[in-house]
């Protein structure tokens, strides 16, 4: 675990539906240091994967200061290349997050062509080795594909051009338990490999043991908890919201 | 509860590629109990609770030695023969309330309706009679989730709102197909153990499918293993963690805690179990 | 030709090209293996090759008038009769595909991509441009197309190329409508998040991955509408707005065939089923070629 990677200072996220301003995120403030494997976990509506679209540049209502690497965002700004191109994601519905129509080549090679990769056709081949998916994956339609499979092309799209950190929305959390098994062996695999900061979501306490150095715990828009790899393996805390949730959890 | 025997189910569809059989020589017998099926996506649990529900439609094809319910042949039963036992003797629950209840009707008018098919009884009293029922679930406000349509509920208010609807005839014999895996893992627990209440209190039996075993070892007193199609281990709820097919020990031990922190999961080695399996 | 077939039908093509072409092999496949859509593509073929070779399959002059054999059934001189200033039918028909074809084929050309563009922005954008595009879409809609096209005709006089623009401009609505229906149905899905996360400028995100989801039901729509396009244009030249006489046009056809329709039938009757027997072509070729774009249809 190097130095901070992603510091989030102060960050409050707010919706307006019609006149009404609902506060999804209060006064949020974490750091990931480079290379480790962060959790966020919480029941739904506790705004955790709104942090992710805040942080991989897809919300535009927020305020507070978010910093990745040398390069700062504040009060919503919109994210610039230099950031973007450090930031990547892997949604969680492997059945939404592939385009219906474009093949896999293309959904693969469109991101390198706009940004002006020279040998696109090398560089996707070797996404598709590095996530396990064969070549003969390459033009075929989503439909045709498993969940699993859809999954390692998401998560291939997601290493396109090597990002120092890959955000992970309930990654597994529409998948067989041994697909799971197998989508979280690879991403083990890849971060042993390639050294990728990953920022985990998850409402699965099973997943966050297994993956993650620390985890966050959310209630109501806020961080009550961050519970550190020992907590997780004694399945100890001090909040009661984080009693309740790892008594909840079946796996405890 | 009266006993419902299987045996033999088989389910099958026509492809161009010819039959598939996806659900193969299936066979149990139920009573009083909580049974659980669990097996991954494609084992065929869910359409065996269709088909004992006779919910599955042309071209799908359903054969069985033998399907009874206290005593009715379910095989081959005409659709008003079937709407004295869907809803009033067997009742279901599906994974996603959002999509189980009609979203231009109302909660209690919903509700209401299930009622009133199976008992005429005064639309009053059978309003009465909802409140107090969600009142048992847990729903903190029954009068305000009653007058809700279903798209103002929360998963889990729109799942106690299915208990209720299925429940409200006191039926025999209830199945939960996938009944909590779209929601939020707080409210899991409640919804089950709620669940899980009633039917102890009612008498009733339980059908619990799943994929999820810690939730099916839980909730159930026994347990089926099912793997394309077929079932390929039974055993007692509370000895599922010793089951013996390399199957269930394959699923066992494919799943993340921290006691697995760092390490790779243990993967599903199929040719194996597909040579164990036939 | 077997090699042909084994290079597009292969499971693992080596370059996109040759998965392209195979894909559009299987469409082609599927769409004809449905008795319809052969027979759908099949009527409009032979109609756009009638309108080709028109003068070699006609015979006579469409607009010679015989006024000893007006409104004469059909016999052995004249196939399907003669109309009311003795013109051969026959004539009238085969010729009667070129203007036609033109008009249904210039309007729909014309209003869709309009329609599109503006449904598609509308839905995506949301917020002000929403509903500055919405309300001119609505403003539009209101207009009666008669009164639009009798203003166009008096700014820019008649004519077969001014009737296509009048009703151009009344029949994009309804597809900007559609177009923002579907793109407001798909506009947060998570695969539209991640082209954005993955850094591709918005107009590509609009052109390549809505527009194609948004092409199905704006196929259908055009051919649904066609129909309706050729009996607006037979409307408008009925007022002198369209179809000049003596072109031989079928709306133009119908409506004049009207005034004969109890005695001399086959005037009007001819024109029609021509009408009808188009309009369920081009029915037929859009469910067709719906299934084609649509790979899940496999």
């Amino acid at each position: 675990m190097g130095d901070a990677l992603l510091k989030v200072e102060g960050l409050e996220v707010f919706y307006t539906r019609g006149r009404q301003r609902f506060q999804a995120v209060r006064d949020v403030a974490f750091e990931v240091g480079a290379g480790e494997t962060f959790g966020l976990i919480g029941g739904s509506g506790c705004g955790k994967s709104t942090i992710l679209l805040v942080l991989s540049g897809l919300d535009a209502q927020w305020r507070g200061a978010v910093t990745l690497g040398d390069q700062m965002r504040r009060d919503g700004e919109k994210a610039k290349a230099a950031y973007s191109s450090q930031v990547q994601m892997v949604f969680q519905d492997p059945y939404g997050s592939l385009h219906p129509r474009h093949t896999i080549d293309r959904t693969l090679s469109e991101p390198l062509k706009v940004h002006g990769v020279q040998d696109v056709e090398q560089r996707v081949l070797e996404v598709l080795e590095q996530v396990g998916l064969d070549r003969r994956f390459r033009f075929r339609y989503p439909h045709q594909l498993s969940g699993g499979q859809r999954q390692r092309v998401a998560i291939a799209r997601a290493l396109l051009r090597n990002p120092k950190l890959v955000l992970l929305d309930e990654p597994t959390s529409a998948l067989d338990a041994s697909v799971q098994a197998e989508i979280l062996n690879l991403l083990l695999d890849l971060k042993r490999e390639l050294g990728t900061t990953y920022l985990l979501v998850s409402h699965d306490l099973g997943v966050i043991s297994h993956m993650c150095d620390r985890v966050a715990v959310m209630q109501q828009g806020q961080i009550v908890e961050t519970l550190s790899e020992e907590n997780l393996k004694q399945a100890t805390c001090t909040h009661p919201y984080t009693a309740d949730l790892l008594r909840n959890s079946l796996y405890v | 509860m009266p006993e419902l025997i299987v045996e033999n189910l088989q389910v099958s569809f026509p492809t161009w590629r010819g039959d598939v059989t996806v659900v193969n020589r299936v066979g149990f017998e139920m009573r009083t109990e909580r049974l659980g099926i669990v097996g991954e996506s494609g084992s065929g649990k869910s359409l065996t609770a269709r088909a004992i529900l006779g919910l599955i439609r042309k071209p799908g094809r359903v054969t069985a030695d033998r399907m009874t319910f206290d005593g009715t042949d379910l095989a081959g039963l005409d659709e008003k023969r079937w709407r004295s036992i869907r809803g009033c003797r067997i009742g279901m629950i599906m994974q996603d309330p959002k999509y189980s209840l009609n979203p231009v009707k109302r909660v209690k008018d919903q509700i209401a309706e299930v009622a009133m098919l199976h008992d005429c009884v005064d639309r009053k009293q059978v309003h009465l009679r909802v409140l107090e029922m969600l009142a048992e679930v847990g729903v903190e406000d029954p009068i305000r989730v009653a007058n809700c349509y279903p798209h103002q509920l929360s998963g889990g208010l729109g799942q106690r709102v299915m208990i209720v609807a299925m429940l409200i005839n006191s039926p025999d014999l209830l199945i939960a197909d996938e009944p909590t895996s779209a929601l939020d893992v707080m409210v899991r627990g409640q919804v089950l153990q709620m669940m899980d209440r009633e039917i102890q209190r009612r008498g009733m039996g339980l059908i619990l499918i799943s994929h999820d075993l810690n939730t099916v070892a839980r909730y159930c007193d026994r347990v089926l293993i099912m793997y394309k199609g077929r079932i390929v281990e039974t055993c007692r709820a509370d000895r599922l963690f010793e089951a013996q097919h390399p199957y269930t020990r394959g699923l066992l031990a494919c799943l993340p805690s921290a006691a697995t922190r760092g390490q790779r999961l243990s993967v599903l080695d199929r040719a194996a179990i597909e040579a164990e399996a036939c | 030709m077997t090699t042909l077939r084994t290079w597009l039908n292969d499971e693992a093509p080596a370059s996109a090209w040759q998965a392209r072409c195979g894909s559009y092999y299987r469409g082609l496949d599927r769409a004809l293996r449905s008795p319809m859509t052969l027979f759908g593509i099949a009527a409009v073929l032979l109609m756009i090759l009638v309108a080709i070779v028109a003068p070699w399959l006609a015979g006579i002059d469409p607009n010679v008038q015989d006024f000893t054999c007006r409104l004469s059934p059909p016999s052995s001189a004249h196939w399907l009769g003669t109309d009311q200033l003795g013109r051969d039918l026959w004539s009238r028909l085969i010729y009667g595909t070129r203007p036609t074809l033109l008009i249904v084929l210039l309007v729909a050309w014309l209003s869709a991509p309009m329609g599109l563009v503006v449904g598609i922005c509308a839905g995506y954008f949301g917020g002000w441009i929403n509903t500055v595009f919405m309300r001119v879409t609505d403003i539009f809609m209101a207009l009666p197309r008669l009164v639009l096209a009798l203003m166009f005709v008096a700014v820019m006089g008649p004519g077969i190329i001014n009737a296509v623009i009048a009703i151009t401009v009344t029949a994009w609505p309804p597809y900007a409508r559609l177009a923002r229906t579907e793109t407001l149905a798909i506009r947060n899905s998570d695969f539209l998040h991640a082209a954005r996360v993955a850094g591709i400028p918005t107009w590509r995100i609009l052109v390549g991955q809505v527009l194609p989801l948004c092409l199905p039901s704006t196929v259908i729509r055009v051919t649904l509408d066609m129909a309706g396009v050729i009996l607006t244009a037979a409307g408008l030249g009925f007022l002198g707005l369209g179809a000049q006489p003596p072109l031989a046009e079928w709306g133009a056809m119908v409506s004049t065939g009207r005034l004969y329709i109890f005695d001399q039938w086959w005037v009007a009757a001819v024109p029609g089923a021509a009408i009808l027997f188009g309009s369920l072509a081009f029915n037929l070729l859009g469910d067709g070629l719906r299934d084609v774009l649509d790979p899940k249809h496999a």
